[in-house]
């Protein structure tokens, strides 16, 4: 809950007073490079890896999938060779489930170039019960509070995704709240992790909350702090100079391979 | 009035050696920079830092003159045997007068002095610049000097001739300022109601002082008034001044008391919604100083400083940030029988901050800070007239402290982490001297011995040559676990052409033991200062400069103008690897990446001090690049402050004796800045991906600002004086950018648009000042 919410809510938001207006650009392109969206967990049945490109930073069209890949996932023991089922898309074999504990193997084999990243699965934790209730100081706002026992024997880094009526409200990585256990190790937990802000619509009596928590890995944490951290401003002295986002997948992919054990709690607002 | 050179050399029969002190004569504050002169015997000198002087003459009987620019001139007849003390207090000239005619000290003085890269600002000249929202301030004032440049729009952080932010030493009353800055940077810690001078170095530091790479700010607070009680201060857009002055004893002991606090936060009460009523948002200044004269050669000087920032969110439960310096200094000053001149100057300054976040289950504090406890000694010495000889020592404890996150009670969720510090010492021997070889050469040349140990208790984490982290070793209390040391050699020479030119070169070496880790180079309260270590070696720079000067003669007032060339390489620069966190992270110095930079370029300034209408121009042309093996494939990039044109107009026109109008006109290159070459989709989300580094630039900055000052009429029965500054910067509304920002497009998905951010649009502002 620290790192990303102290230092980013209060550090790049606070400054962010100026004025601003659209500008044109130029800026050069550089050679397409594969990126892989895969994440797969102990939840559900049939699960997509999606493959990508690079594409110009200004262009207008959405990524285009890039099929004809053999895309391969294995464990210690078994292989499973992903089917296309769209551009772009490949998808889990009916009954394949991730287990948590396990480490995993990817494998794209694209233009004859191989690609692969390793996850190893941190188990779900389970939480215990929701809360809302009004933010301390936003008007008009109001959190989602997580009890949970946080487990004090392993580092462990976790995602939440947050529902209000089954409507994804984190639908982008960047809306997502993120967390390592530092500082929080071992401790019963309960804290606010979201904050519901008047123009989605704050929850009513009747209306139900969901969270998702995932398990990630230390890599993934790493992964979605850069995600957050040079998503829009540069060149503004506070900004500091961007890097790229790190990847876990070998021969320059980008993008990343996360296997996630990952528990669920809804609550009912009365 | 310019000097020639001393055009006869004196008969040396009796020897003697005049010296004195200069004052002001209602205040007593002493006058540095002004001007002794003898001229039959075709000497003169100029006071000190301390408004000391010091001046070998023949035995005998002598007409001294000692002037001051905004003063009137004291012939002084002294009858000199072997040697004499004398008092000189100087009445100001025109009281309206000296508010608007304001100098570099002497006109044309540029010519006469070995130092180069050196730049005086009087508080008067920072006060007559237009002034963003109408807080005067001298930061701002030297970033339109030629060499130096702020770090972004509207910041007080500055660069001096290629040189990182944090490679600025920046002193007051010899107390080091670790992060000089308010309200993120947009006004400095310096409240110009006691601001008395500043020098800045770009080049030539003089050897007594050490520690950063690139420039040398120093900065002096005022004495205080002997003689009668003063007040004045003003009210401003932003924030509200008040200072106090006078006697504690008459003509012995005064006193000087200023504050200053921003007070945006005050109309928060008046908002609607309950929450932002408890919101806090301000930051203080507060000065005081005690100046004891004991005798005429005893005096002592005690100066504080404090002030802080906070910002504070929420009424019940309140999130709470807060950052701030103090400084304390105590000098000893004492003129000892035998040419001899003694300071010695005790220290502390601090420097912290802190986020706290109370209530239940939830609470927790993190702060970190440093701190500087130490002891400075120098003697100068004058064996004879051609020679001023400085030497002394200096030694100091430090204590890092780079962060804790903690809860603040049982009841918090959360357990500490983060690092548990370091101590460190730090030691300078050195010495220098001031040479007169003869009419045409003077030199100043000086070494400094300088060591910095760290020191237990602490936990040093060790590294392999990849940066991966392998064990972690613990010092004990006291223990010196690393020492670095290393000399640090200053040389300048002057060649007089004739009475209006000379020529001037000097080399600086310097080394910088304290680093800075800031995700940016534009600073934040939350950056810490790191030191050397096993793994961090210190910083070297070494600064070549040739200049030429010469005063030209324009409707009979000088103009001074320079040209400067420098070229300074950098080693052991530090930047940090990709996605490095610098936060809460003991194991920082494994984020740290080594490399070297350098800097060149020409300064010109053409600068007319005196008349109605005055003040300068200063053009820069420069460049600054680094080169980091694991940066940008280890190929060199432009430094984010390489700005390759850099010009800055700043004129004065006195309309009437209670009017004065300013402008002020800014131009340089746009600022080197990353900007992505492509993109890739995670998660329904759009990601940069970048090549290199620093391979765009913003637009070209450009910045005009207005200011006019009308001043109260002149009653003679009343001390009651006021004025009414109005300011109006960005004038002609430029939209300069401040940063690149990209949006998704809310209507077309997958589409990304740049938007430029720029923070001021034109921006009015009215102070008004009062002083009784």
């Amino acid at each position: 809950m620290m790192r990303n919410k102290i230092f980013f809510l209060f550090f790049f938001q606070l400054i962010f007073w100026g004025c601003s207006e659209r500008m044109d650009l130029e800026l050069n392109d550089s050679y397409a490079r594969l990126v892989v969206e895969a994440t797969l967990t102990d939840q559900a049945n049939q699960q997509v890896v999606r493959l990508t490109k690079t594409a110009p930073y200004f262009t207008e069209q959405p990524s285009s999938g890039v099929e004809n890949a053999l895309v391969t996932l294995r464990d210690e023991e078994n292989a499973w060779l992903l089917e296309q089922l769209g551009p772009g898309e490949y998808i889990t074999p009916d009954g394949f489930r991730i287990k948590s504990g396990k480490t995993y193997h990817l494998e794209i084999d694209h233009n004859g170039i191989l690609y692969e990243a390793f996850s190893k699965t941190p188990a779900a934790v389970p939480i215990d019960s929701l809360g809302f209730r009004p933010h301390p100081w936003l008007s008009d706002h109001y959190e989602m509070i997580i009890h949970f026992q946080e487990p004090g024997e392993t580092r462990n880094f976790y995602k939440w995704k947050i529902y209000h009526n089954e409507k994804l409200l984190t639908n982008i990585p960047n809306k997502m709240p993120f967390s390592d256990d530092e500082a929080l190790n071992g401790r019963y937990i309960s804290a606010p992790i979201y904050i519901f802000q008047p123009e989605d619509g704050i929850p009513q009596p009747g209306d139900t909350i969901r969270t998702e928590m995932y398990s990630i890995t230390e890599g993934y944490f790493d992964f979605m702090i850069a995600m957050r951290r040079y998503q829009g401003a540069t060149g503004g002295p506070f900004t500091g100079p961007p890097a790229n986002i790190p990847s876990n997948f070998s021969n320059g992919a980008l993008g990343f391979f996360l296997t996630a054990g990952v528990s669920q709690q809804s609550l009912v607002l009365e | 009035m310019v000097f020639s050179c001393p055009g006869l050399v004196a008969e040396e029969k009796g020897r003697a050696l005049l010296r004195g002190l200069v004052t002001d004569a209602s205040s007593t504050e002493s006058l540095p920079g002004a001007s002794i002169f003898v001229r039959e015997a075709g000497r003169g000198t100029t006071t000190d830092v301390e408004g000391r002087f010091q001046l070998y003459l023949p035995e005998g009987n002598h007409q001294v003159e000692v002037s001051y620019v905004g003063y009137q001139t004291q012939v002084l007849h002294v009858d000199l045997k072997n040697q004499a003390f004398i008092t000189v207090t100087l009445s100001r000239g025109n009281l309206e007068l000296s508010e608007v005619v304001v100098e570099d000290h002497r006109s044309g003085a540029h010519v006469e002095r070995t130092e180069m890269g050196v730049v005086r600002l009087p508080s008067q000249t920072i006060r007559q610049i237009p002034a963003m929202m109408g807080e005067v301030d001298l930061i701002r004032s030297i970033q339109l000097l030629p060499g130096v440049q702020s770090v972004g729009e509207g910041s007080t952080g500055f660069n001096v001739r290629g040189g990182g932010m944090d490679q600025n030493l920046i002193l007051m009353d010899q107390a080091t300022v670790y992060n000089a800055s308010h309200l993120m940077g947009f006004f400095s810690v310096f409240n110009n109601d006691v601001v008395k001078d500043i020098n800045l170095y770009k080049g030539n530091i003089p050897a007594e002082h050490g520690g950063r790479l690139s420039s040398l700010l120093d900065v002096r607070i005022r004495e205080g008034d002997m003689q009668t009680y003063r007040a004045s201060g003003g009210i401003g857009t932003i924030s509200s001044r008040l200072m106090l002055e006078g006697p504690i004893v008459q003509d012995r002991v005064s006193f000087i008391a200023a504050g200053r606090r921003s007070y945006a936060d005050l109309f928060l009460p008046l908002a609607s919604d309950p929450n932002i009523q408890g919101h806090k948002l301000f930051f203080y200044d507060l000065n005081t100083k005690i100046n004891a004269r004991l005798d005429d050669k005893n005096r002592f000087q005690l100066s504080s400083y404090m002030g802080q920032d906070v910002f504070r969110f929420g009424q019940q439960d309140p999130f709470t940030i807060s950052w701030g310096n103090s400084t304390h200094s105590l000098r000893w000053n004492r003129i000892m029988r035998d040419d001899w001149l003694l300071n010695v100057t005790l220290l502390y300054t601090g420097y912290d901050y802190s986020l706290k976040q109370e209530g239940a289950g939830t609470n927790f504090i993190w702060d970190a800070g440093n701190k500087d406890i130490g002891l400075k000694t120098d003697f100068g010495w004058f064996p004879n007239e051609n020679n001023t000889i400085k030497f002394g020592f200096s030694s100091l404890f430090h204590e890092f402290n780079p962060g804790i996150f903690r809860g603040i009670d049982d009841d918090s969720m959360y357990d500490a982490f983060g690092s548990t510090g370091s101590n460190a010492l730090s030691h300078a021997l050195f010495a220098s001297n001031e040479q007169k070889v003869n009419d045409r050469w003077a030199l100043e040349y000086g070494l400094r011995f300088s060591a910095f140990q760290s020191m237990g208790p602490s936990t040093v984490y060790n590294f392999d040559e990849q940066y991966n982290y392998i064990d972690s070793t613990e010092f004990g209390r006291g223990e010196i676990y690393n020492t670095w040391w290393g000399f640090e050699p200053r040389a300048g020479l002057r060649y007089t052409l004739n009475a209006q030119s000379s020529v001037k070169a000097s080399y600086n070496r310097t080394l910088q033991y304290l680093h800075l880790a800031s995700y940016s180079d534009g600073g934040n309260p939350l950056d810490i200062w790191v030191p050397s270590s096993k793994m961090v070696k210190p910083q070297i720079g070494n600064q070549y400069s040739v200049g030429y000067f010469r005063n030209l003669e324009l409707n009979q007032s000088i103009v001074e103008s320079s040209v400067e060339v420098f070229y300074k390489s950098m080693d052991n620069q530090i930047d940090f690897k990709d996605n490095a966190w610098l936060m809460l992270n003991p194991k920082i110095e494994g984020e740290f990446r080594f490399g070297q930079a350098w800097a060149y370029g020409a300064e010109f300034l053409l600068r007319k001090n005196e008349g109605r209408f005055h003040g300068w121009i200063s053009y820069t042309w420069s460049r600054a690049e680094r080169q980091i093996e694991e940066i940008n494939n280890g190929n060199p990039y432009p430094a984010s402050y390489d700005r390759t044109h850099n010009l800055s107009l700043v004129t004065n026109y006195e309309l009437s004796p209670r009017i004065t109008l300013s402008a002020t006109w800014v131009y340089t290159t746009g600022a080197p800045v990353t900007l992505p070459s492509g993109r890739f989709e995670y998660g329904g989300q759009i990601n940069p991906v970048y090549t290199e580094r620093n391979d765009y630039r913003l637009p070209d900055y450009h910045r005009l600002d207005l200011g006019m000052s009308i001043r109260s009429r002149e009653k003679p029965d009343r001390n009651f004086r006021s004025e009414w500054n109005i300011s109006l910067y960005n004038a002609y509304y430029r939209k300069n950018t401040w940063m690149i920002d990209f949006r998704s497009n809310e209507d077309q998905k997958g589409q990304v648009d740049a938007y430029n951010v720029y923070l001021f649009p034109i921006l009015p502002s009215v102070t008004y000042n009062f002083y009784f």
